[in-house]
């Protein structure tokens, strides 16, 4: 169980990622599908869907880490 | 004496070529060379370690969210497009 504010934040900062991240990081991260369901739902390649999904958490990660969560 | 005979030290890969590949890594599908490059580069870079997990965390955190509040909108064109693959998947 995540802390609410922190849930919220995140919640906050997936909506605001652009919307191929955001699809990719909703159905990888928050849904928890595998990467090939990901790949076939969006109709995107293996290695399209590693980039959206490492860009998507690395912009999530640097915001928590410039608003001092870690 | 090459890399290869004694297997990979940290200074194999660089710092910007660690971080590229631990979306795979996390995910399990790195080759066995390339885990191992990274592993080894993990054992001695904090740098890289920290970041590795903070990222698990970020996951981990994002995995906790839930999906109710998200855009309504959003959520329903990801759903439409869910309902399409599901229905037109290649019988398994």
């Amino acid at each position: 169980m995540v802390a609410p504010e922190l849930a919220a934040r995140v919640r906050q900062l997936v909506e605001e990622l652009p919307p191929a991240q955001r699809q990719v990081v909703t159905l990888r991260d928050v849904e928890g599908l595998p990467s090939a369901d990901v790949c076939g739902i969006l109709g995107i390649s293996e290695g399209n869907q590693r980039v959206l999904l490492h860009r998507a958490r690395a912009r999530i990660r640097r915001h928590l880490e410039q608003e001092a969560v870690w | 004496m090459t890399a290869r005979d004694t297997g990979p030290d940290a200074h194999d890969i660089t710092c910007r070529q660690a971080v590229a590949l631990m979306t795979d890594y996390l995910d399990g599908v790195l080759s066995p060379d390339d885990r191992a490059l990274i592993e080894a580069h993990l054992g001695e870079c904090e740098g890289c370690a920290e970041h590795l997990r903070q990222i698990r965390i970020t996951v981990a955190v994002t995995g906790g969210i839930g999906d109710e509040d998200l855009d309504p909108a959003a959520r329903e064109d990801l759903m439409d497009l869910y309902r399409r693959w599901w229905r037109d998947r290649p019988a398994s």
